[in-house]
């Protein structure tokens, strides 16, 4: 990983449009500004791990659950769905 | 083709409703490729297969199931390639965990829903990085007798 020591108000340009700034420190918090074209999607990694998480628990325990409210699914899916029975268990 | 299942076992599956998510789940990157496999008597769950890790796989309920006023502010780049918006069905990632006195929660994650257009057989995971939307909410109480599948 490359690795920067920038002072407050000092910047990083990546690329040719995506700029960082420093804006501020407070202890061990930084402040960071980011300017960057609308196509760039930005998240903090956090949250991105988070939902990878939840993602792998979900294919973990997918729950054998009766339905109690059912309802009719979208007819837009139907020509798309696959029917299925569980193997025994 | 055939496809091996995680619970269904090798099941039969025209090419054609392979759904394409070009950029992989988050984080999972190399799942690109899924079907739709709907059990009698679930409607109107779904099991999110993976064509290529049988081992992979997802239940998801439309939004509509959990919250008919759901709409996840998206980004229009984040969904440039799943063609006519209104053909984008929001479907929501549900699963079950055992609480500490051995009952089952079941949970549906509302911040990363996959967005998913039947006609095109393409969809995509978004996050939606704000508070309202949960990780993890609760919907214990409209499904029932939950155990867990690991």
């Amino acid at each position: 990983m490359l690795v920067l020591t920038r002072k407050k108000g000092e910047a990083i340009v990546i690329g040719d449009n995506i700029k960082i700034v420093v804006v501020s420190v407070s202890g061990d918090s930084v402040k960071i500004g980011i300017e960057a074209p609308a196509d760039v999607k930005i998240l903090r990694a956090e949250l991105l791990e988070a939902v990878k998480d939840i993602n792998v628990v979900a294919a973990k325990t997918m729950p054998h659950v009766k339905v109690k409210k059912g309802g009719e699914k979208p007819s837009i899916l139907t020509d798309l769905t696959i029917k299925a029975k569980r193997k025994d268990t | 083709m055939i496809v091996n299942t995680k619970i269904f076992g090798p099941i039969d599956v025209p090419e054609e409703s392979i759904i394409l998510f070009p950029q992989g789940l988050v984080g999972l990157p190399w799942l690109q490729r899924f079907v739709l496999i709907q059990e009698e008597g679930l409607e109107p769950f779904f099991t999110l297969q993976s064509v290529d890790e049988a081992d992979f796989a997802l239940w998801i309920v439309p939004s509509l199931f959990i919250d008919p006023e759901y709409a996840p502010p998206v980004d229009e780049i984040e969904i440039a390639d799943l063609g006519d918006k209104n053909d984008i069905l929001p479907m929501i990632i549900v699963w079950t965990e055992e609480t500490d006195d051995g009952n089952h929660k079941t949970y549906a994650n509302l911040k990363a829903p996959l967005l998913i257009n039947p006609k095109i057989k393409k969809g995509r995971q978004v996050v939606i990085d704000k508070e309202e939307y949960p990780l993890k909410k609760d919907i214990t109480a409209v499904v029932d007798g939950a155990s867990t599948n690991t």
